[in-house]
């Protein structure tokens, strides 16, 4: 061969190869059926999977040359099921659901497990051996399945093109049929193995949710409960997944994605609504319980052990992905899904400058500060999803009966003049006395002088600047014991702490007289990080400030001589009501504790800077007044 | 180098006229196409079209010396979403000795179960091509179709197709009976080109 022309061949061939890789690569859905025969789908004598049967022919369970069920294309030959199917529910479904389309109905006419595997049409029964996987049969009830056959409604979350005409998802491995999710969308019944970890004849691989991302678009401006999700822990967390149920097969919490939580098939009953992993907390615990991810995540369900918790587990089946509750009145209910939105968030450390909301909280839903009744979604605030109950909500806890267990009934001398005692978004919203939780700290730190600079961790190291301006998280005082924002071993977050009122540390309360204002015990002064007042401590300093009167000038005699805790004289939330000669520096008398005077008055009334009087009968000791 | 390619050129060459071109039409004798052992009159004579057989047409005789009245059947086509390339009609007029439908054509004289009802009834399963009892062809692999990988990336070469024993008729390399059926030889039954164990015939072209 002359070289001339063995070059131009070699060019030729050269060409010829790009134009079949072309042909190929170009479209990936199309390619090799004979993929088929090395799947579970060859039920024919050389299958590999654990269905066979002594006919050779391959294609000849589902697809005939002649005489297929002429409606059925392409070249339907496998006996349709009859049946009427259960269809998928949820409170968050927008779409009407069809009974399955033309095409997902040949997949269950295998997959229902009502018609023999081997049942055709022109060729009668092939008998068949062996038995398909569980998995494998979704039988009837097609409510833990993912939905299919409907007409697509946009609720926010989907991807745009879907809502186009015609639709299409975002990912071109991901098909509709006749504009429609089917079986097909996600399972190329040709092609077992496109999906390497998974197989099951995916379309494409799944590996970081790229299939149910190809809908299901969290790129989708707020309010998307999914929006979040490309900065959050469980699209990126690198921590190593088990094999086995209850986990995803990609190996790490971020390859698995949606699947960490969600189950395309075979949720459990009481999960199928979003088809997650487990009802309510069951839905997380298998990975925030501790020792199952490596690294280990922290056990954050051992929190709910504590004497004092949210009721997460001990409540179930209140709680509603749709619920959009502002305030949470009637039904009142505490699960993750109520603090936590867990497509959006995170585990970044660092501080969160208050009142922003904590990474963990990203993306979870609020009620609004000014008046408690306005759903956002997302809260942009963390005092924002604590008014969803502590605000507005008609059913609060102090209100009822059981709060007694706490020894009192909570109310002190402002809250009999006012229609929501117990509103903490009110109290926090007082113009003149509160802690900065919805409005930042304005008083002088010459006003108040034991303020510290910055707060007090755990360990009595220094924490965040409490500078002027700032504002305090509801986490700063309501949180777990151990809280490792705070220098703990534990978990962040109020889900459960040792001390009473979820508080964070100690802040002793003294159990009432049998009549307000007689003779009591009171409380017995430990000074200290760890005393008898460290919360308070964390911020304020009691021992080289308060108990040196450097504020009021009697708080040394009521603290350390007289017994009294901080909370039987200030009212720490907020003043709701009140004025401010009335209530300055958050004075508002523990009811349960503190009398009315030998003239019958209990009043605090503020005279000048750092003087006043009180009219009151406390620890069998009447003011009438006393003034300082 | 040059004279090894050639000598596989030819060799290529031998095999494949060996399988596909050079059919054992003797292989028809003893089957079911030897329709009440006439051999080759089942089908053709060598005078007279269908008259030889008792039919009505001189004519027929034209085409491949074929003694059996042409169907006079409409057939309907196959029809899928997923069906890229064009698909016409097998019945309806007869074809001209040139046209590949004939390859598809002639089986329906027997096939439609209506041509010669005394061969092959009408609710036989061999009927295929009845569309009283079998919808025509509506149900049936599509014939008298383009074969056109690039309508279809789903579909092997035109090359890979012969290769594998498989014919392809006309210019337009169309689909036919006699694509997968060797009318003449059933040592593969049903009259196959090819053993369709494992499904090779179909994923022959379906890759």
């Amino acid at each position: 061969m002359r070289p001339a022309l063995a070059r131009l061949r070699f060019v030729a061939f050269l060409l010829g190869a790009c134009l079949l890789a072309l042909v190929f690569l170009g479209t990936p859905l199309r390619a090799d059926k004979a993929n088929v025969i090395s799947s579970v789908h060859n039920l024919s004598a050389s299958g590999p999977g654990s269905v066979t049967s002594q006919q050779p022919q391959v294609c000849i369970f589902c697809h005939t040359p002649h005489s297929s069920l002429v409606a059925e294309k392409p070249l339907w030959n496998h006996q349709l099921s009859i049946q009427s199917y259960s269809l998928y529910a949820s409170s968050t479904l927008n779409a009407s659901l069809l009974q399955p389309g033309q095409i997902s109905k040949q997949c269950l006419s295998c997959h229902d497990g009502t018609v023999a595997l081997g049942q055709t049409v022109a060729n009668g029964l092939i008998p068949t051996q062996g038995t398909p996987r569980p998995s494998a049969v979704l039988g009837t009830d097609l409510r833990n399945d993912h939905p299919i056959t409907f007409a697509l409604v946009d609720d926010g979350q989907l991807v745009p093109s879907l809502l186009q005409s015609p639709p299409s998802t975002g990912d071109p491995a991901v098909l509709l049929q006749n504009n429609w999710i089917e079986c097909v969308t996600c399972h190329d019944p040709h092609v077992p193995d496109r999906d390497p970890v998974v197989h099951k004849f995916l379309t494409r691989s799944n590996a970081n949710g790229s299939i149910c991302l190809a809908c299901h678009d969290p790129s989708r401006p707020q309010p998307n409960r999914l929006n979040g999700w490309s900065q959050g822990a469980h699209r990126n967390s690198t921590n190593a997944t088990p094999v086995g149920p209850g986990f995803g097969a990609y190996g790490t919490v971020a390859a698995n994605a949606c699947l960490n939580c969600h189950l395309p098939h075979g949720a459990p009953t009481g999960a199928s609504a979003r088809l997650l992993r487990g009802t309510e907390e069951a839905a997380c615990s298998g990975c925030h319980s501790g020792g199952s991810l490596s690294p280990a995540l922290r056990n954050l369900f051992a929190e709910f052990n504590k004497i004092y918790a949210h009721p997460v587990a001990t409540l179930s089946g209140l709680h509603d992905a749709a619920e959009n509750a502002a305030p949470l009145s009637a039904n009142r209910h505490a699960e993750c899904a109520d603090c936590h939105n867990s497509h959006a968030a995170s585990n970044t450390g660092g501080t969160t400058i208050p009142p922003g909301v904590q990474a963990a909280l990203l993306g979870a839903s609020g009620a609004d500060g000014a008046t408690g009744v306005m759903l956002l979604q997302p809260a942009s605030k963390q005092y924002e999803i604590c008014f969803k109950c502590h605000a507005n909500s008609s059913n609060k806890p102090q209100a009822v009966s059981g709060y007694a267990t706490y020894g009192r009934t909570a109310r002190r001398v402002t809250d009999n003049t006012v229609a929501d005692p117990y509103n903490t978004r009110i109290e926090f919203n007082s113009t003149f006395a509160r802690h900065p939780v919805t409005q930042p700290r304005f008083k002088s730190s010459a006003t108040i002088p034991s303020l510290r600079l910055s707060l007090l961790k755990l360990d009595g190291s220094v924490g965040r600047s409490l500078s002027s301006g700032t504002y305090l998280h509801c986490t700063d005082c309501h949180t777990n014991n151990a809280a490792r924002d705070s220098g703990g071993p534990g978990p962040n977050g109020v889900h459960a702490s040792t001390w009473p009122h979820l508080l964070e540390r100690r802040y002793e309360q003294e159990v009432p007289p049998a009549t307000p204002g007689s003779n009591s015990a009171g409380i017995a002064y430990v000074a200290g990080l760890n005393g008898t007042y460290a919360l308070c401590y964390k911020c304020h300093d009691i021992d080289n400030s308060i108990l040196q009167n450097r504020s009021f000038k009697e708080h040394d005699k009521h603290v350390r001589s007289e017994n009294a805790p901080c909370s039987t004289c200030h009212d720490p939330h907020g003043i709701q009501g009140g004025s401010s000669t009335n209530n300055y520096n958050s004075i508002n008398f523990d009811l349960a504790v503190v009398g009315a005077s030998s003239s019958g008055i209990l009043r605090f009334e503020r005279t000048g800077s750092f003087s006043g009087r009180c009219y009151l009968r406390c620890h069998g000791q009447d003011h009438n007044p006393q003034n300082y | 180098m040059k004279r090894l390619s050639y000598i596989a050129l030819v060799i290529l060459a031998i095999v494949t006229l060996a399988s596909t071109g050079w059919a054992q039409k003797a292989g028809v004798i003893g089957t079911h196409h030897d329709v009440g052992g006439n051999g080759c009159k089942s089908c053709h004579a060598p005078h007279n079209g269908s008259v030889a057989t008792g039919g009505a047409s001189q004519a027929t005789g034209k085409i491949l010396l074929w003694d059996r009245d042409f169907t006079t059947q409409t057939f309907g086509t196959y029809s899928s979403p997923t069906l890229n390339n064009a698909t016409t009609e097998v019945g309806a007029s007869a074809p001209t000795a040139t046209d590949p439908r004939l390859y598809s054509f002639l089986c329906m004289s027997c096939h439609d179960g209506v041509t010669t009802p005394s061969v092959i009834g009408p609710t036989k399963d061999e009927a295929v091509g009845n569309p009283t009892n079998s919808f025509g062809l509506q149900n049936d692999h599509p014939v008298n179709m383009n074969y056109d990988p690039t309508q279809d990336s789903g579909l092997a070469a035109i090359a890979s197709v012969t290769a594998a024993g498989l014919k392809l008729y006309g210019a337009s390399n169309t689909v036919q009976c006699a694509s997968c059926h060797n009318v003449h030889n059933d040592s593969i039954s049903p009259f196959l080109r090819k053993s369709n164990a494992g499904s090779a015939l179909c994923v022959a072209c379906h890759t």
